[in-house]
């Protein structure tokens, strides 16, 4: 998932950057409420992970002006607990809300969670073939075999099934899986995706050339596609 | 019951009321009693003239004369040394008298007994004597006094005609002519001087004075009675009515607490003497709503300041072990650990350091402190003293030199922090006032800031002071500042011109030390 993250503390935004990346995310971050908004508005984001107390910008400000224009779901970060801050948050449109200190795990539990609901699929579980992807323990089943994924092949893996049927454009993958501080070399995506075939198994992954890829619906017979084997759309 | 003040109230009233109208009444009381009394005495002087008269028929036919000689007693001597109202001269021996009622002292009265003592005074020819005695009689209808009785002496003593005279009744002495009136127990009596200095004497029992005396008094008891009770009635109603606002005002005292602090005593509809009490009440409220909330947010804040670092240590603990990493990563985990450690040490130190400015410092030591030499040690002790430049004259003042440090290292270390290399300290006494300023050249403090910055947890860019980090981040340098001036009965104040300077200005009591001289 792309994820913005929205810290003015140094410590705890770095902290967050590098828990969400080693997660498997593509994270990009903002210290100061102008530019986070600015942000928000410009990327499609997964996921917004906003702390409240910000300068220029506090956090509701960002969250009722992004409301305007975004779904993006939020994810509130604050040192601020009482019962008033939480329905305010929630009621401006936060989809969850976490106090600090918390725990590390919790709040990339709650990322992910966020991330199932936006794929509108609570289940963790998602059958795909043969393949049975767990969402929580972010492996792969193959006959029964674990396949090894990288973190990147597992996000591109995740953003073709949290959409399962449609074409995603070559595009999209780099802006959901790729940070900006990611070269965005042109055939990344290609070698990604080859890496998928080669392991979850040719007919999984369709391209449709000049649009993008898609993964087959659920109930739809998975088909060698025109150009399936090849790379390139 | 003692306790209560309406209690209380109303026994004062009851006792007032019990004064004032048991008064009124007994001089009610006595007014009517004199009144009788005149009445009585009048009846008493026309019956003594009625006689006296009919003495004075005699004495012109020359049978009624001092045979005594003169003015003098004569032969009354001999009794009136004995005691002053022998019993030997009592007449009647009128037994029935004594046990009497008023029926049987009439039947009594002239007959009886008397009839003993009825013989004449020598010189009297019988027959003038019986129409004397016959004559000598009480005129018909007294009002007050019907059961009158008289006696009549001779100026011997010797007792010319009696009627009705009580037990004991004896030969009157008197000194000169004139009129006396006299209590004789029961009785009242009336004593004249008639012709031939012969004596008169009547008297009336008091008893129908009281008779007619006793349903006044009655009357005046119960009406009394009646307007004590209902004065009382009225004072506890009274009573009520004052005690009614302080109920209301207790009422709304108690229905506050410290999570509602909405009530207020409405003082437009309390009485003009309680409205004081009523506005120091809700003054007294208005301040604790205050402290209260300030306590709240402080301490809304303080937990919030340390939820921040903790967020970073616990979750960088977190992320360190999540997985094996290489050394280089653990000790750069471990270094932000120990920032954050740092952090909040020093937030929670501040945080104390408030805690005992709001209980006034307790074991606070206060000496003479040399401020110049202060200055100079915590200019010395900067990393870069020569950042500062330092204008010093003497100073002294008497303080808490740890305090004291601690309020020029914030000001220096506030002034660097924002104003960079131009900082100038300034210390010297003038008019018995220490004055300290700390001046920077940095981008100055907003107007809109510049009420707000003494208080805790303010703060005017927030980012600068995260990056910053550590000390003179947590906002609470200078509410600090502000409460170790405060203690030492100084003032501190700011001034700024945004884009120029700002100028941090604390005025502390100089130490007279021409007093100190003085004195030793």
């Amino acid at each position: 998932m792309r994820i913005l993250v929205v810290e003015d503390e140094r410590a705890l935004r770095s902290l967050l950057v590098q828990a969400l990346r080693e997660d498997g995310h593509a994270v990009d971050w903002s210290e100061e409420g102008e530019d986070a908004l600015h942000k928000a508005l410009g990327t499609a984001y997964d996921l917004i992970l906003l702390d409240v107390m910000l300068p220029g910008k506090d956090g509701w400000e960002i969250l009722a002006t992004l409301r305007r224009e975004r779904a993006t779901p939020v994810l509130f970060l604050t040192a601020r607990d009482t019962v008033d801050d939480r329905v305010r948050g929630l009621d401006l449109g936060a989809d969850d809300y976490l106090v600090k200190p918390f725990a590390l795990v919790e709040l990339l539990a709650r990322v992910r969670a966020l991330g199932r609901r936006r794929q509108g699929s609570g289940n963790p579980t998602i059958q795909l073939g043969s393949a049975v992807i767990d969402t929580n323990l972010r492996s792969v089943l193959r006959g029964g075999e674990a396949v090894a994924l990288t973190a990147r092949e597992y996000a591109i893996l995740e953003l073709l099934l949290s959409r399962r049927g449609e074409v995603i454009t070559k595009t999209e993958i780099y802006e959901h899986v790729f940070d900006e501080q990611d070269d965005s070399l042109s055939n990344l995506v290609e070698v990604h995706i080859s890496h998928l075939r080669k392991k979850l198994g040719k007919e999984l992954i369709q391209t449709r050339r000049g649009y993008g890829y898609r993964v087959p619906a659920e109930g739809e017979t998975p088909t060698e596609a025109d150009e399936a084997g090849q790379d390139a759309p | 019951m003692i306790g209560s003040l309406r209690y209380r109230l109303l026994m004062w009233s009851a006792l007032v009321l019990i004064g004032t109208v048991g008064g009124f009444a007994w001089f009610i009381h006595l007014s009517v009693l004199r009144s009788l009394e005149e009445e009585l005495d009048g009846e008493l002087e026309i019956s003594a003239a009625a006689l006296d008269a009919t003495l004075r028929l005699f004495s012109g036919r020359g049978l009624i004369e001092d045979t005594t000689g003169g003015f003098g007693n004569g032969g009354r001597d001999e009794w009136a040394k004995d005691d002053r109202y022998p019993p030997g001269r009592s007449v009647g021996m009128g037994k029935g008298k004594d046990s009497k009622g008023k029926d049987g002292k009439g039947k009594d009265k002239g007959d009886g007994d008397f009839m003993g003592n009825r013989r004449p005074p020598p010189m009297f020819p019988p027959r003038v004597w019986e129409q004397l005695y016959g004559e000598l009689r009480l005129p018909p209808k007294s009002r007050i006094s019907p059961e009158q009785y008289f006696g009549v002496w001779l100026a011997d003593g010797h007792l010319l005609k009696g009627e009705g005279l009580p037990e004991g009744s004896k030969f009157p002495e008197l000194e000169d002519g004139g009129v006396w009136f006299r209590r004789n127990g029961e009785y009242r009596e009336l004593q004249i001087l008639g012709p031939g200095r012969s004596v008169i004497m009547v008297g009336t029992p008091m008893e129908p004075v009281k008779r007619r005396l006793d349903p006044i008094d009655r009357n005046l008891v119960l009406a009394g009675l009646g307007i004590i009770g209902l004065g009382l009635l009225g004072q506890w109603w009274i009573s009520r009515q004052i005690f009614k606002p302080l109920r209301a005002i207790a009422k709304t005292a108690s229905g506050l607490s410290a999570k509602s602090f909405g009530g207020r005593i409405d003082t437009a509809k309390v009485d003009l003497e309680l409205r004081d009490l009523a506005g120091v009440l809700n003054s007294t409220f208005d301040r604790l709503e205050k402290a209260f909330a300030r306590q709240t947010s402080f301490t809304a804040d303080a937990s919030h300041e340390l939820r921040t670092p903790l967020a970073v240590l616990r979750g960088q603990a977190e992320l360190a072990l999540s997985r094996p990493r290489e050394n280089r990563e653990y000790v750069k985990a471990l270094q932000v650990c120990q920032t954050s450690a740092e952090r909040m040490s020093d937030l929670v130190e501040r945080l104390l350091l408030l805690a005992r400015a709001d209980a006034d410092f307790p074991g606070m030591a206060p000496t003479l402190v040399d401020m110049t030499k202060l200055v100079v040690e915590v200019v010395a002790e900067l990393p870069e003293p020569d950042s500062v430049e330092v204008a010093t004259s003497r100073a002294v003042v008497w303080g808490d030199g740890v305090l004291l440090r601690q309020l020029v290292q914030n000001l220096v270390g506030n002034a660097l922090k924002h104003g960079g290399r131009s900082v100038r300290v300034s210390i010297r006494t003038r008019e018995g006032r220490v004055i300290l300023k700390v001046r920077d050249k940095g981008p100055g403090i907003a107007a809109g800031h510049l009420d707000h910055i003494f208080d805790r947890f303010y703060r005017i860019d927030k980012a600068r002071a995260r990056a910053d980090g550590g000390a003179g981040g947590t906002g609470l340098g200078l509410s600090i500042c502000r409460e170790i001036v405060l203690r030492h009965g100084g003032e501190i104040n700011c001034q700024s011109i945004v884009g120029h300077e700002t100028l941090f200005r604390v005025e502390l009591p100089a130490f007279d030390e021409s007093v100190e001289n003085r004195r030793q």
